[in-house]
Formats: structure tokens, C-alpha cells, sequence
């Protein structure tokens, strides 16, 4: 009697687990696999560069993923967020542009601060390769 | 003998045994489990039919206030000089049956002005009146007075104007160009249904006023909520919220479409509907990015999807899968875009 019960909940745990673990795969299925990544922006001045909003544009790949992105904060330093925040971007070659969005007046609709060219993936002209290691990238220094 | 048994049997008969009780509690267990749901599910669905037609009659209020003033009430300074800023959802009060309210507010004093007007009331106090129409029943904080003003009006933020849920677009931001989720001619801060500068016309909507969104919701503020769960309590005090709420508050409005992080975290992003309801302000006010705008997102306690109305005086449900070049093409009002189409 109690080893056939002790079988029967043994059964029901392993069910249990299978169906739970598949729906774990299932859930995060279509995700590229990021690697945290994480760097600095500069301003022209050499002083680091608050509110800045760096884009990564993907070259060279065929996955769809969005672009990883990240804001820096008032120390200059930024991490990228691909899909949840901070959790980096996937691995591969990058075209980079850098914008500073805030506002002159509170009640003014804000405006980019830094030069067009370097919001333009075609004319920013800053190329950076992410490995699936762990990057700390070199500091980005607006000229 | 036989007596005996027979009594034995009849003091057995005379109560239900366990076994008995428990099949019949497990198949009443399992009839309500079967039935909680299906009971739930009508309930939203009538819940979501009252929303759609709150946010029509709005709507319908907006054609009328045209057809009485040649344009669409905006959230404009009504004299240029002043700081003070109306909403569309006061000038709109005469035409939702609230004529004795909006007599009694002064529209030359802000929202949030506690100097007594001509007859001794305050605009801070009245607009403390709960109005149902623009109050989506889904939201767990309808009916509730929990927004305020900003720490450089009163000392302190406190919660005192009536909840509302619907709120229009100013524009698309940019930055959602940037990130390659829009088109370059959807991507302009003055975009939207809604002007803070502008009393627009019918002739304002060069893409059609039925593929134009003037209202969509945003529910459950001041409080943060993410992905169905509040993940921040706004406190009376605290600075730490989203800014917008109340129904008489500019601030209220979402601003441009941005985007936000699939947690809701971040941004900007390319999640546009149900991911969060808004970005919590930081300390500092105005915030350098969001200013004295309002930090909402578009976000409702449906499943998947939103209520949204349009220019044109319909209410449709926008499912929150949608595309983001699509919503970002219905929100400009002026793009040119081609592809509006939900389906």
C-alpha cells in the first residue's frame, strides 16, 4: 500500500517537472541568448555624459532580435538592454549612434543634443564587435 | 441475530459516510473550478463593453464640442502669457452632462490652484469630483482620488483629483526611429490627436479620422504597474511614481509614444501596450527627459489588448501584439502612412 503510493507521487513529481520544464523552454524560445555588456560615453570636454542613449545596430546577422540599447547615467556609464533591462545584447558586429535627448524648458518637447551625424547609423561611423563573453567596451568620445 | 444486524445496518443508513461526503464535496469542488472562470471571464467582457462604450462617449462629446466650436478642445494655455494649462477632458464637462460642474471652475486658475474662485470654491477641491465616463471599471483603482500636484505647486504631493483613464498621444518620439521600430515621417513630437499648442480642425487630420487614435487607456496610476502586477505604491509623499492620473491633469495625456523594455523597466523600447502603465519619476522635478509632461504608457487590466477611440467617433480594441510601425501610424494623425490596417 505504501510503496505503491510512494510510486504513484514519485510518477506524479516527475510529470510535474517535464511539463514544467517544457513550458520553461517554450516561454523563451524565440530569444537570442544576450551576453551583458556594458561601456561609457564621453562628451566633447572628456567629462562622461549624462542622459545619453546609445543604440547598437546589428550587422551581419540574420536573427531578428531588437536593438540592443542603453541610457547612461550621470557617471557616463550605460548598460545595454536587448529585451529586459541590463541583460546586455547578442553577440556579433555593431554599428553604434549616440543621441542626448532632454529638454531646454520643462514645457518644451525635448530635443537631441549631440551632432546628427552621430545619430545616423551610416554616418556615426563607430563600429564595435561584441563577443559572448562578458564586454566592458572601450569609452565612446564624442568628438 | 438477525435483529441485530438489521439494526446495525439502520444506525449505519441513518448519516452519510466520509467517503460519501468527500466524492460529493470533490465533484461540488470541481463544478465551481469549472464555473469560477467562465463567471470571471463574463464579467470582464461586460466590464470591457462598458469601457468601449465610456471612451465612444467621449468621443462623441469631442464631435460634439466641434460641431458647437469649429475645432477640438486641446490641452492649450488658454491665454498665451499664463502658466496656467486646460485639459480637453474640462472643456469637454458641458458636454457630458456636467454643465453645473464646469460653470464653477475657473478657467483662468490652474487645476491645481487653491486661491477661491468668484463663488468660494477651489479648482483643486472640484476637481476632486469622481466622473464615471472617464473611468475605465476594470481598473482596480477607478473610482479612488489618488493623484495630485507636483512638489513645486504644494509642498508636498498629495492625493486629491479624481481618477481618469483616457489619454491621447502628442506625437511619436524620435528616438523610436532610432531604434528602427517606426518609420522616419510617423517619428514627430506634434504628431498626435492631442496639441499642446494647437485647437486642431477636422482639416488638421490629413491621414482620415478613422485612422487617426485620439484615445487610448492608461490605467492604474499614479501607481506603477508591470506586466498585470503594481510594482510600485504611490504614496501620498512619495516622489516616486508615474506622473499623470487625473483626469483634469494635462500630465495625464502619454505624452509621445515611447517605448518601454519587455519588463517594463526601461526605456526607450519596442513595447507599446500592456507592458507597463508608466515610468516612475525619479526624485527631481521636472524630470530633465519628461519635463512637466507626463510620464504614462498606453496599458488597461484587459486581456491583451486596449480600448482605443478614433477621430472618426469610433472605439476599437487594439490587441497588444500589434505592430509597432502600425500603432505608431494610426497615433500620427499627418504621416502619410499606408499601412493602417490592424488586421
Amino acid at each position: 500500500m505504501s510503496r505503491s503510493f510512494s510510486r504513484c507521487v514519485r510518477t506524479a513529481l516527475i510529470c510535474g517537472l517535464v511539463v514544467s520544464g517544457s513550458m520553461v523552454g517554450c516561454s523563451r524560445s524565440d530569444r537570442v541568448q544576450t551576453t551583458s555588456a556594458e561601456g561609457t560615453v564621453l562628451g566633447q570636454d572628456g567629462k562622461p555624459l549624462d542622459r545619453a542613449t546609445v543604440v547598437f545596430h546589428p550587422t551581419e546577422t540574420s536573427l531578428k532580435f531588437p536593438k540592443p540599447r542603453g541610457t547612461t547615467n550621470a557617471e557616463g556609464r550605460f548598460q545595454l538592454s536587448t529585451y529586459d533591462t541590463n541583460d546586455g545584447a547578442p553577440a556579433g558586429k555593431y554599428k553604434v549612434t549616440i543621441e542626448q535627448w532632454y529638454r531646454d524648458t520643462p514645457d518644451q518637447a525635448p530635443t537631441n543634443h549631440l551632432p546628427a551625424g552621430l545619430a545616423s547609423e551610416a554616418t556615426s561611423g563607430i563600429d564595435v564587435q561584441l563577443s559572448k563573453d562578458q564586454s566592458v567596451l572601450e569609452p565612446f568620445k564624442i568628438r | 441475530m438477525r435483529l441485530q444486524s438489521l439494526a446495525h445496518r439502520n444506525r449505519l443508513r441513518s448519516a452519510f459516510t466520509l467517503v460519501e461526503l468527500l466524492v460529493v464535496i470533490a465533484i461540488i469542488g470541481i463544478l465551481v473550478g469549472l464555473l469560477l472562470p467562465a463567471v470571471q471571464a463574463a464579467r470582464e467582457a461586460a466590464r470591457r463593453m462598458s469601457c468601449s462604450n465610456n471612451i465612444r462617449q467621449i468621443e462623441l462629446a469631442f464631435q460634439n464640442f466641434h460641431s458647437a466650436n469649429k475645432y477640438f478642445p486641446s490641452n492649450i494655455r488658454p491665454d498665451a502669457v499664463s502658466t496656467v494649462r486646460v485639459r480637453w477632458a474640462t472643456y469637454l464637462l458641458p458636454h457630458i452632462e456636467q454643465q453645473s460642474l464646469y460653470s464653477k471652475i475657473d478657467l483662468k486658475k490652474n487645476w491645481s490652484s487653491v486661491v477661491p474662485n468668484a463663488d468660494g470654491s477651489l479648482n483643486y477641491d472640484l476637481f476632486g469630483s469622481k466622473i464615471p465616463i472617464y473611468e475605465c471599471p476594470s481598473n482596480p483603482e477607478s473610482g479612488r482620488v489618488q493623484d495630485g500636484s507636483p512638489p513645486p505647486d504644494t509642498p508636498v504631493w498629495q492625493a486629491r483629483v479624481a481618477n481618469g483613464d483616457y489619454s491621447g498621444y502628442y506625437g511619436v518620439s524620435p528616438q523610436m526611429a532610432t531604434l528602427g521600430l517606426v518609420d522616419a515621417n510617423s517619428a514627430r513630437n506634434d504628431n498626435g490627436a492631442m496639441s499642446k499648442t494647437a485647437n486642431l480642425k477636422f482639416a488638421s487630420f490629413t491621414d482620415g479620422t478613422s485612422n487617426t487614435i485620439r484615445l487610448v487607456e492608461s490605467s492604474g496610476r499614479p501607481h506603477v504597474y508591470r506586466l498585470g502586477r503594481k510594482v510600485i505604491d504611490a504614496t501620498p509623499g512619495s516622489s516616486v511614481r508615474v506622473n499623470g492620473g487625473g483626469w483634469c491633469r494635462p500630465a495625464s495625456e502619454l505624452n509621445v509614444l515611447l517605448g518601454v523594455s519587455a519588463d517594463g523597466a526601461s526605456y526607450p523600447g519596442p513595447q507599446v501596450i500592456n507592458t507597463t502603465n508608466g515610468i516612475p519619476l525619479g526624485s527631481t522635478y521636472p524630470d530633465p527627459y519628461f519635463g512637466v509632461d507626463g510620464t504614462g504608457q498606453a496599458y488597461s487590466f484587459h486581456s491583451s489588448g486596449i480600448t482605443a477611440a478614433f477621430v472618426d467617433g469610433s472605439a476599437r480594441y487594439l490587441s497588444s501584439n500589434i505592430d509597432v510601425r502600425v500603432y505608431a501610424g494610426m497615433i500620427s494623425r499627418n504621416g502619410g502612412e499606408i499601412n493602417k490596417d490592424i488586421e
